[in-house]
């Protein structure tokens, strides 16, 4: 059970969190080839060592945040709300 | 009461003035305070205790703690309970046990047949012949004869588990000289401290030896300590307590067996410190030699334990055999409580042998080594051979071994850190930490229990400095000098032949020639050999084998044990009982139900209640006086199709979506068009994830502009809203969207079928309900039966429906004027189970059934709600590209089976031919149609759009039954009457 650092409600229960697997890179655009949008759908990063990974504080504040951890030591290095590789949709209204 | 035969007259911390009655076997016996039933045994001279796994082999008491491998039993009666070493279970009255793997009794065993067979019985035995035509054939009669104590089928009376969390600085794990010295040094620190240790008392080694401390028994010194920390309210100690798992962010899961409250059986603690001191000790290890496994065969630590702590000596004629300098200890200890050692057999040379041997009158046969024991059901002789091949045979009934030492490193392995092969110890030692921990005496390899208590306090400052404490003062005890542990390994005795029973692994009837033959057959690393001979799996984990195991790989493959590596460490360090983990958490309390206010109405009706998804109860079905299930259902669904029904809709997951991007969000979500849709109205609509699976179905109202009343299916709302708050906070931070869960908020009575529109009439609502001002999948505020209600008209059954949304407050009075006011329409409430009914019969989807991840929109004849218009939805590209790929798929059918009126199961695959291969297919669902008078179903079929009219075969189990394939609609096409 790990303790998570949530960015608005600091150090709390792994049992508050749901898990939702790495992060993945910045979605890619229309044109990119099916086997390159496949690829992104579906080869997920497993190394043994740091890894970015999605979080949501469903039983708190209700946040979507990432952090990296390490995987074998489950050491924790950073949590963030939203850090800039994750990718935006395209076609934001504003 | 019989004197017990192997007690000593005095010593041992026993209470002799407290006998405690037991039964053993169905026999009584006699112990005494503070005996386990292990020692209470050995001092009845009860010595055959157990038959082996898989031989079924004459076993008995071979270790005095965690590491017993032989000696399992089986308690029974109150708090029953499988599978504990006889050397945990602390004696107390009116304890019964049996032992396991022995019918009738170990000493007249049936099955110990097997032993006679064993050269039919090697490792990979099972694998390689309980083959064909499958292994679910032989695996009953394999498990009655390999298995080990039933699991109790009834709950403890009287008492319950319970959790506790405990978060501190310093957790310390195991309460012997080093772990009480740096419990002791912590709190004075200051520091918030906990620590445990397996055995009913603390002191590890210093209880099991004679141990003096500045001149005086060690018990005093464990008493001082004791004495102090008891007073510091920063403490607590957990005795009789074992830690089992290592987990994550130095989180200990710890069961204490003996809470002091009467009430509580166990507890199990999750324990989090932000340091981790393991004071494990370590395990002696056994020597490989023929029939080790015989009765009277013990480790050395295991002799001294019994002597010290239980004053039982378990033999009248002790040899001592050893590769290492520890067990001399032994010898002392026995010379100085009158027993005469037949013999020493040291497998070291004379040369090496030091100062270990000073005082002792004990024969010493240096460079020699024991080739086989001697004796059935008991041990009676040795015989012993030199480097140079002379033979000689001694007569003893008792054998201490020792093998050496292994550090307890089983909590440091968990902790996912890393070990180091040390070959002074031949051992495995601590070696990188993955967590905050810090290993301290005999765990970290430290034999030598001056020097270690020394590190231990170093060690201890540091940590406390990292933490913030000052270090305190005191002063280490004074210890008689002691020689440094020395050994030489010996993985096997010399001379051994194929065939000959030497046991590697002991629980497990692992042999020497097993490993041979596994690594003769390929299996030849340590994680293969483990699972192909079975080594180092049960109840002990391998704690006094599984060194010697890969120590003998090594010396197979001409290697060196450090490159072999061991195999991985598991939770939980000893049998932990289910209870302890689940605590109080039991039924509805690890995951409490949801109800709707219209559960007590139900259940006064007598209501068969189900969990309808997501925890929500609902009503199955109402049961009929006189009436089968399938009565009750076919009432309620003909009141639907020919009547009214009513029911409550309330789980129904609901959002308030709003915001400026409201309306581009609705349209990112789902694969269809919401653009045109006009304010009062609703859609239906489908969301897919990303790989183009269906994520969710539901209607979808406009409100207002970039207001909307999102529906989704009860159980998988939650996942829904987890799916749209990702989008929000991560894919489309900038979009100003609001999500409000609005299930609870909102609880809705569902009026349907033929006569709906004029019970609704009757109840009197503000709203213009005629077909024309109010039609199907509108949506209309107003006033029902004087309460502010909410009224849509969406269908779930085929038939006329309004969905009447009121505030939960009013949601029982609304309940109760419907059925008032529908009384003369003979409206009856409707459960779930007639739901699905009328789904399946109009061929709605239902999520779970036909929507199982793997479908998406095209293969269930849902095209038409990809628009074409949409690129951008989501999942919609993964679909393209599946459909371009112009594989065959399954797509959903009806199916009408031949099977005389009787329900399929749900879930029955649909095979070419009914044969037993691939199924091209399978039964979601099945009902008796009420409007059809025949058993209908729906299911997904390879290619079954063009199949239909074909006839399929589904089979169930041993039966096969046919069926006609249709279109996935069995009741009013067109949708007329939902339109009504």
């Amino acid at each position: 059970m790990l303790i998570l650092p949530c960015p608005f409600c600091g150090q709390r229960d792994e049992s508050e969190f749901v898990n939702a697997g790495p992060t993945k890179p910045s979605r890619p655009d229309a044109n990119v080839s099916d086997a390159e949008w496949v690829d992104w759908l579906t080869v997920p990063e497993n190394p043994i060592g740091y890894i970015e990974e999605k979080w949501w504080h469903a039983k708190g504040c209700g946040k979507w945040f990432t952090i990296k951890r390490h995987t074998v030591t489950h050491e924790i290095v950073t949590a963030d709300v939203m850090p800039d590789d994750v990718g935006k949709r395209t076609g934001e209204t504003t | 009461m019989i004197k017990a035969p192997f007690r000593l007259p005095s010593g041992g911390m026993i209470d002799r003035r407290k006998h405690i009655e037991f039964e053993f076997n169905g026999k009584a016996y006699f112990g005494h305070e503070g005996d386990t039933l292990a020692s209470a045994l050995l001092a009845n001279g009860v010595f055959l205790t157990a038959r082996s796994f898989k031989y079924h082999r004459p076993r008995g008491i071979m270790g005095a703690g965690v590491e017993e491998p032989s000696c399992l039993v089986e308690l029974l009666g109150e708090n029953a309970a499988g599978n504990h070493p006889a050397t945990t279970i602390r004696l107390r009255p009116g304890l019964a046990a049996k032992s396991v793997n022995c019918w009738p009794s170990p000493n007249f065993d049936l099955l110990s047949i097997n032993q006679l067979f064993s050269r039919f019985l090697p490792a990979g035995f099972y694998y390689k012949t309980f083959m064909w035509p499958n292994w679910h054939l032989f695996e009953p009669s394999i498990r009655q004869a390999a298995g080990l104590a039933a699991a109790p089928d009834e709950q403890i009376p009287a008492q319950h588990y319970e959790t506790r969390y405990w978060h501190g600085d310093v957790l310390i794990v195991g309460g012997g000289p080093c772990g009480l010295l740096a419990a002791l040094v912590a709190s004075r620190s200051g520091a918030r401290v906990m620590i445990i240790d397996e055995n009913p008392h603390p002191g590890g080694y210093l209880r099991a030896s004679q141990t003096m401390m500045n001149g005086k028994p060690a018990l005093d010194w464990i008493t001082a300590i004791r004495t102090e920390l008891d007073a510091n309210s920063e403490v607590t100690q957990l005795w009789d307590s074992t830690g089992w798992g290592y987990r994550e962010n130095n989180l200990l899961m710890v069961t204490e067996r003996n809470p002091s409250e009467a009430h509580v059986f166990q507890r199990g603690w999750k324990a989090r410190a932000r340091h981790v001191i393991l004071a494990t000790g370590a395990i002696e290890r056994n020597l490989v030699f023929t029939n080790n496994d015989r009765p009277g065969i013990m480790l050395a630590s295991a002799v001294q334990r019994y002597l010290n702590e239980f004053g039982v000596i378990p033999g009248r004629l002790p040899i001592i055999f050893t590769n290492n300098n520890s067990a001399y200890q032994l010898a002392h200890e026995l010379q100085a409580a009158g027993t005469k050692v037949t013999a020493i057999v040291d497998s070291r040379p004379t040369d090496v042998i030091g100062s270990e041997k000073n005082g002792l009158e004990i024969p010493i046969y240096a460079a020699h080594q024991i080739s086989t024991a001697h004796g059935g059901k008991h041990l009676h002789a040795v015989s012993i051979h030199a480097k140079d091949g002379v033979t000689k045979k001694l007569d003893c009934d008792l054998l201490a071994v020792s093998g050496g030492w292994n550090p307890a490193v089983h909590l440091f392995s968990q902790s996912r850190s890393d070990l180091a092969y040390d070959e002074g110890l031949a051992s495995f030692v601590p070696d990188k930490q993955a967590q905050k921990l810090s290993c301290v005496g005999a765990a970290a390899g430290m034999m030598n229990m001056a020097s270690a208590m020394d590190k231990t306090v170093s060690a201890i400052t540091t940590i406390l400095g990292e933490l913030g404490f000052e270090s305190p003062t005191f002063t280490l005890p004074e210890l008689v000098p002691s020689p440094n542990y020395h050994l030489y390994p010996l993985w096997h005795v010399d001379g051994m032949k194929p065939g000959d029973k030497a046991f590697v692994d002991i629980q497990n009837d692992v042999t020497l020639d097993d490993i041979g033959l596994a690594m003769r057959e390929g299996f030849d690393t340590v994680e293969h050999v483990k699972r192909y001979t079975t080594a180092g799996m049960g109840i002990d984990q391998g704690k006094v084998g599984n060194v010697n195991v890969i120590g003998n790989i090594a010396k197979i493959s001409k290697k060196q044990p450090g490159d072999i590596g061991t195999t991985t460490f598991r939770a939980p360090f000893t049998p932990v009982d289910f209870g302890s983990i689940a605590g109080q958490r039991n039924g509805a309390t690890v995951l409490p139900f949801r109800h709707t206010p219209i559960t007590q109405w139900n259940k006064e009706q007598g209501a068969i209640m189900y969990e309808a998804g997501a925890r929500w109860q609902r009503p199955g079905y109402f049961p009929i006086v006189g009436g089968s299930m399938q009565d009750a259902i076919n009432t309620e669904a003909n009141a639907v199709r020919f009547g009214v029904g009513v029911y409550d809709g309330s789980p129904l997951g609901k959002f308030d979506i709003s915001g400026r991007d409201a309306a581009a969000f609705i349209d990112l979500l789902y694969t269809n068009d919401f653009n045109d849709l006009e304010i009062g109205m609703g859609r239906y609509g489908i969301m897919l994830n990303d790989d183009g699976m269906i994520l969710d179905d539901g209607v979808t109202f406009k409100l207002a502009e970039n207001h909307y009343l999102m529906s989704a299916s009860t159980g998988f709302a939650d996942l829904v809203f987890r799916h749209m708050e990702y989008l929000l906070q991560v894919e489309c931070p900038n979009w100003q969207v609001w999500i409000t869960p609005v299930t609870s908020q909102w609880c809705n009575a569902t009026i349907c079928g033929p006569k709906a529109r004029d019970v609704l009439a009757a109840l009197g609502t503000s709203v213009d309900i005629s077909n024309k001002a109010f039609p199907f999948m509108a949506m209309r505020d107003g006033s029902v039966a004087d309460m502010p209600a909410r009224i849509c008209r969406v269908s779930f059954t085929g038939e006329v429906s309004f969905e009447i949304n009121v505030w939960p407050r009013h949601a029982e009075a609304l309940w109760l004027r419907i059925m008032e006011a529908g009384t003369p329409f003979g409206i009856v409430p409707v459960g779930s189970e007639t739901s699905h009914v009328l789904r399946v019969e109009k061929g709605f989807l239902s999520l779970g059934h036909e929507v199982d991840g793997t479908v998406d929109p095209f293969d269930l004849g849902m095209g038409w709600i990809m628009s074409s218009k949409k690129s951008h939805s989501i999942g919609r590209r993964s679909v393209d590209i599946r459909r371009s790929s112009g594989k065959q798929r399954r797509e959903l059918i009806g199916l009408i089976p031949e099977s005389g009126g009787e329900l399929v199961p749900e879930g029955a695959p649909i095979t070419p031919n009914g044969d037993r291969i691939a199924s091209e297919g399978f039964v979601s669902a099945c009902v008796w149609s009420v409007v059809n008078k025949q058993v209908i179903a729906l299911g997904l079929l390879i290619n079954g759009r063009a199949r239909i009219g074909e006839t399929v075969i589904i089979r169930d189990q041993e039966r096969t039954i046919k069926a006609i394939v249709t279109k996935p609609c069995f009741h009013d096409p067109m949708g007329h009457r939902l339109r009504g």
